[in-house]
């Protein structure tokens, strides 16, 4: 009886012999490039994340933030003391500051002095002047205020301010604070006081509207626990606050890049399971003599397989030790080489994340190379006699299934959401039932092509035909290499065209709200005579929905619904002919039906006070009958508050009601700096009621000054500077754009070192079939040509296949998760076959030479 | 038709030279077959292997046709190959995953022969194979895959047919009908013949034979090129 021991040293010595013999490089190469490329892309994530977390937390003021209408339970402030988190505090609510008989409603903040914990307060003594980076909150009795309110109320630094009960004297004007990016609508300016300031206002009384924010640094994990901790003890009005409250641009482009990131992690994993499956494979198919020969000595089923696992495991210590090091090596080296790209050092790597790479290597390991190996352990010992005999072929649900099952596991590991991961994994079934019905499909028709009038692409498509099994391999190989390469690639590139669209030099950085009618034409005049180019000027109402199809919101909507952003403020209204840039109608029809003239029940409503919309759509575009206001929302509103075509919705304009049918949603790409608006009604549909206007322009540097002559020419407007915040948010922005390029370098890399080691598993097989050609006369040019065809028909096939998946996926993944407009990529239908047949062309040259050089009696002998 | 002159071949192992052929000469006068025995290990398929062009010998020279072979490149070696030679083996060498009727068409498909198809057809119902034509060969037994390597051999009407132990993986009877064919064939189409063999029986019926031993050719009923070429 053979002992486990003995078991071992058989495998060692096997291990070491096929180590000599070069047969085993295959497998180990792959489970390097497999542990490399997922350590690589787990160590960048992580360094990418903490860094953007860092940026995040600079916006935010801390790593986490909660909001409460209502002072936090000590519990909460307990449980952060125990985990040894710093705290700040800030009282938040809205008051009137006067001075020189002037008024002017502001957001105040009434903070602790150490706020705030990340991100910085700059204070000017003049606006635009040169800012001063602060920390904490202004001396008592002092109060640091935004430049427009010093402009309305006419005062300056050391004036007196009235505040509540109090006077404060105006310390600076703020220039940068941190949530800066939210108060894009948010119309009230911010005033800062210290919190010991607070009680004296006697502002805040029992039933006040006050916001208690709480903000939280500390230690990555502790975060972490707190979040999750305190996440289910918040009440429906407390909330934590994330980067996309305070800088919703920001907070979309890292939640993007987080997505895109973490697809890519996916995407790898198919890559390298496709790798190891491949390899081992053609490492089993290398062993059936050798599995002969042991049953022939007397080993049983059990005992070889045993062996094969033994090596198995050897080959993933080795690969998973190589490639760990060669993935921590070449991300520092990336990293390093891209440092400029990233412009401030990005934390430095931490070696745990490697754990999960490695669990996950082994994995796929176990789950794509064991089908091929539990063949060895059934060939027939008869193979010694007869070497035609190859064991059973193992069902094909067995091999899917395996790896399934292990894709399965390291998605779980690496996502954890289960709910997701169901979806996404069935996305990815069903990408697998198209693959294989293609592939078998196009199997089915080759041998049909047969012919040709020259022999090597007959002899090419014979062959394909011939080993139907590798062919499949191969297909399914290149084809998902490369579906996971250009994918990869393309989303990139949409994802950063949008952001340097979004982020071009002559992108608006200053809104200008509030223009009264009359002077709308005066404002546009001043830009354009400092030649200053202002996007379209909108006119806007604000009005509050209140009912829906004529039911009070309370009663219409459920609980959940009421909660949505736009339910909780007034909205902006605009009317516009064209549809504003960013905008698309996604259901129902932009052209406005009514005209002006037509349209203007506002002035008849505004007699009874009241307008409900009784016409259906069709009525309302008749002549005559188009008493009706069409209005336009957004696509996520109406979803999230259950509306479609059709449905009409009444607002709450100062002290009247007016009412619009639905006839168009629209998506709105939030990212563009340019006035979005929730509702636009029809042209005219709004005349009763008096617009101001919004406008927004790129303000450079050097001619910032406008800034000061805007506001002193129209006082009742506001300016809303986002040029500093911007400028932090297209920071993180080319942060995660540089990682993004640098996952997506890595995944192309290793797909095409995956593409290569699939071309040498093919050579592999082609030596001795070229010893008999070449023994029957066939010129080398013959047997290159033909494996050359043989490349072209695959690189054709499998991009065939990878586009068709390509273009399926990436229309789900635009929609679902991106939120990025689906286009066909028209390109990528020659791009892909051209590119990949270039590759083959490539990474077969050695190949090529490799199998026609030697005498062909070496062979054969 | 073939001749081998002074035709030696060794090889350099880690400290010594390994002698396998040492000046082997003969000539063989077309439509004549020969046969070439010897024990295991005597260098009879290296010479089989220097005489087809297949492998470069140290020194020496073969002449086919009037042409010194080895004063071709390998690529003109092959199209030579293509022209003139056909090969049986004795482990049968069929192309995994052609069909038969593919892989006797493939040396006609090589000469670019527009009716590769119908010829090899033809060819296989020959050798009695006319119901196998869609097998693969590893749904052919043993006897049936030597008699599509031999109509993979003779289809394209070879001038000179090399033959290595074509017997040797194959029963005493399916061996003797496998020979007779080859006789056959060989006979219908004025073919030169070389074939490498331990059967003597096999040995007899060829027009010549030559014996190897040690790499020396050391029996021969043929004449010596080397006196000729004197």
């Amino acid at each position: 009886m053979i002992s486990q021991w003995q078991l071992i040293v058989i495998a060692l010595r096997i291990f070491k012999r096929d180590w000599r013999r070069g047969d085993l490089l295959n497998l180990i190469f792959a489970m390097t490039i497999a542990m490399a490329s997922v350590s690589v892309i787990y160590l960048i994530i992580d360094r990418v994340e903490t860094g953007t977390s860092q940026q995040s937390s600079q916006i935010l003021g801390a790593d986490l933030v909660i909001t409460s209408p209502k002072p936090a339970e000590e519990s909460w402030l307990a449980k952060a003391k125990e985990l040894q988190l710093e705290r700040a505090e800030l009282v938040e609510f809205a008051s009137v500051l006067f001075a020189n008989d002037k008024l002017q409603l502001s957001a105040v903040k009434a903070v602790s002095s150490n706020y705030p914990l990340k991100g910085r307060i700059e204070i000017a003594d003049t606006p635009y002047s040169n800012a001063k980076v602060v920390t904490g909150h202004p001396d008592k009795g002092k109060i640091w205020i935004e430049p427009r309110i010093l402009a309305v109320l006419s005062a300056q630094k050391g004036q007196k301010l009235e505040l509540g009960y109090i006077d404060v004297e105006v310390d600076g004007a703020i220039m940068l604070q941190p949530g800066q990016g939210s108060t894009l609508f948010n119309i009230a300016p911010t005033a800062i006081i210290g919190l010991q300031d607070l009680e004296a206002t006697k502002i805040i009384q029992p039933g006040s509207r006050v916001t208690y924010r709480y903000l939280f640094v500390g230690d990555k994990n502790k975060i972490a626990e707190f979040n999750e901790w305190v996440k289910p003890q918040l009440d429906t009005s407390q909330r934590l606050v994330t980067i996309f409250d305070e800088s919703p641009m920001a907070g979309s482009a890292i939640a993007r890049s987080k997505k895109y990131i973490s697809l890519s992690g996916l995407l790898t994993l198919i890559l390298l399971g496709v790798a190891i499956a491949m390899s081992a494979n053609r490492f089993a198919t290398r062993q059936f003599d050798m599995s002969a020969l042991m049953r022939c000595f007397g080993m049983n089923n059990k005992q070889v397989l045993s062996i094969f696992l033994i090596i198995l495991l050897m080959v993933s210590l080795v690969g998973i030790g190589v490639g760990a090091v060669i993935g921590f090596v070449f991300q520092a080296m990336m990293v390093d080489w891209l440092a400029e790209l990233f412009g401030e050092n990005l934390p430095a790597a931490d070696f745990s994340v490697l754990a999960l790479p490695m669990l996950t290597s082994f994995i796929l390991l176990l789950g794509f190379a064991m089908p091929s190996l539990i063949q060895l352990k059934s060939v027939p010992p008869m193979r010694v006699l007869r070497r035609q005999l190859e064991p059973m072929k193992v069902s094909a649900w067995s091999v899917y299934g395996a790896a399934a099952v292990a894709l399965f596991t390291v998605m779980y590991i690496q996502m954890g959401d289960l709910k997701l991961l169901v979806s996404v994994f069935a996305g990815l079934l069903a990408m697998a039932v198209i693959f294989g019905l293609m592939s078998k499909l196009i199997m089915s028709q080759i041998r049909r092509l047969t012919q040709s009038k020259s022999a090597a692409v007959n002899y090419s498509l014979r062959q394909l035909d011939a080993n139907k099994g590798v062919t499949l391999l191969h297909l399914l190989a290149f084809s998902s290499t490369v579906f996971v390469m250009a994918l990869v690639v393309i989303i990139k590139t949409e994802l950063l065209s949008k952001w340097q669209e979004s982020l071009a030099d002559d992108a608006p950085n200053h809104f200008m709200v509030n223009i009264p009618e009359a002077e709308a034409p005066k404002v546009d005049e001043l830009l354009a005579a400092n030649q200053v180019s202002s996007t379209e000027i909108y006119p806007m109402v604000r009005g509050r929905v209140v009912q829906i199809n004529d039911l009070d919101i309370k009663e219409a909507l459920s609980e959940e619904a009421l909660q949505h952003n736009s339910l909780k403020r007034e909205l902006n209204i605009t009317w516009t002919e064209s549809l504003p840039k960013g905008n698309k109608v996604v259901a129902g029809d932009w052209g406005w039906n009514t005209n002006s003239e037509e349209s203007s029940p506002q002035k008849r409503s505004r007699k009874d006070s009241t307008l409900t919309v009784e016409s259906d759509l069709d009525s309302a575009q008749s002549e005559g009958e188009g008493a009706t206001v069409s209005i336009s929302i957004e696509d996520k509103m109406a979803r999230t508050l259950g509306l479609d075509l059709g449905d009409t919705l009444t607002f709450s304009i100062g002290a009247e009601k007016w009412s619009g049918k639905i006839t168009s949603l629209r998506s709105i790409d939030w990212q563009t700096f340019t006035p979005n608006f929730y509702i636009i009604a029809n042209p005219g549909s709004l005349d009763g009621f008096s617009p101001t206007y919004i406008n927004s322009f790129k303000l450079s540097k050097e001619n910032k000054k406008l800034v000061a002559d805007l506001t002193n020419e129209h006082p009742t407007a506001i300016i809303i500077e986002l040029d500093r915040i911007f400028a932090e948010i297209k920071q993180i922005i080319e942060k995660v754009s540089s990682a993004i390029e640098l996952i997506m370098i890595f995944v192309v890399s290793a797909g095409v070192a995956l593409l290569w080691a699939a071309m040498e598993h093919t050579f592999s097989q082609k030596l001795h079939q070229s010893a008999i050609l070449r023994t029957l006369g066939a010129s080398r040019q013959f047997i290159a040509t033909s494996f050359r065809f043989e490349f072209l028909w695959l690189a054709i096939l499998s991009a065939l296949v990878a586009i068709i998946c390509i273009e399926l996926v990436s229309y789900f993944l635009y929609g679902q998760i991106f939120d990025i407009e689906f286009q066909f990529h028209f390109n990528l239908w020659w791009q892909l076959p051209t590119g990949l047949f270039l590759l083959m062309m490539i990474a077969s040259w050695r190949g090529v030479n490799r199998v026609t050089r030697p005498a062909p009696l070496s062979l054969l002998k | 038709m073939l001749k081998a002159v002074n035709l030696c071949k060794s090889v350099t192992t880690l400290d010594t030279e390994l002698t396998i052929l040492n000046r082997i000469s003969f000539e063989l006068d077309e439509g004549k077959s020969l046969a070439i025995v010897g024990e295991s290990g005597s260098g009879k398929t290296t010479l089989l292997g220097l005489l087809a062009g297949l492998d470069k010998p140290t020194s020496g020279e073969v002449w086919l046709a009037s042409q010194s072979i080895f004063k071709l490149s390998e690529e003109q070696r092959a199209l030579s190959r293509k022209d003139n030679l056909g090969f049986i083996f004795q482990s049968f060498q069929l192309i995994d995953g052609l069909t038969a009727l593919e892989n006797v068409m493939m040396p006609l498909e090589l000469k670019g022969d527009r009716e590769a198809k119908i010829k090899a057809a033809a060819m296989l119902k020959k050798v009695g194979l006319s119901h196998r034509l869609t097998h693969f060969a590893n749904q052919l037994s043993g006897g049936e895959q030597q008699r599509v390597a031999i109509a993979r051999a003779f289809v394209s009407e070879p001038k000179l047919l090399l033959a290595d132990e074509p017997t040797g993986n194959l029963d005493t009877n399916t061996g003797q009908k496998v020979i007779d064919l080859m006789f056959e064939l060989n006979k219908s189409s004025n073919t030169t013949m070389i074939l490498v063999t331990h059967d003597h029986h096999l040995a007899e019926r060829c027009d010549h034979s030559i014996t190897l031993s040690a790499g020396e050719m050391v029996e021969s009923s043929l004449d010596k090129t080397e006196a000729i070429a004197k």
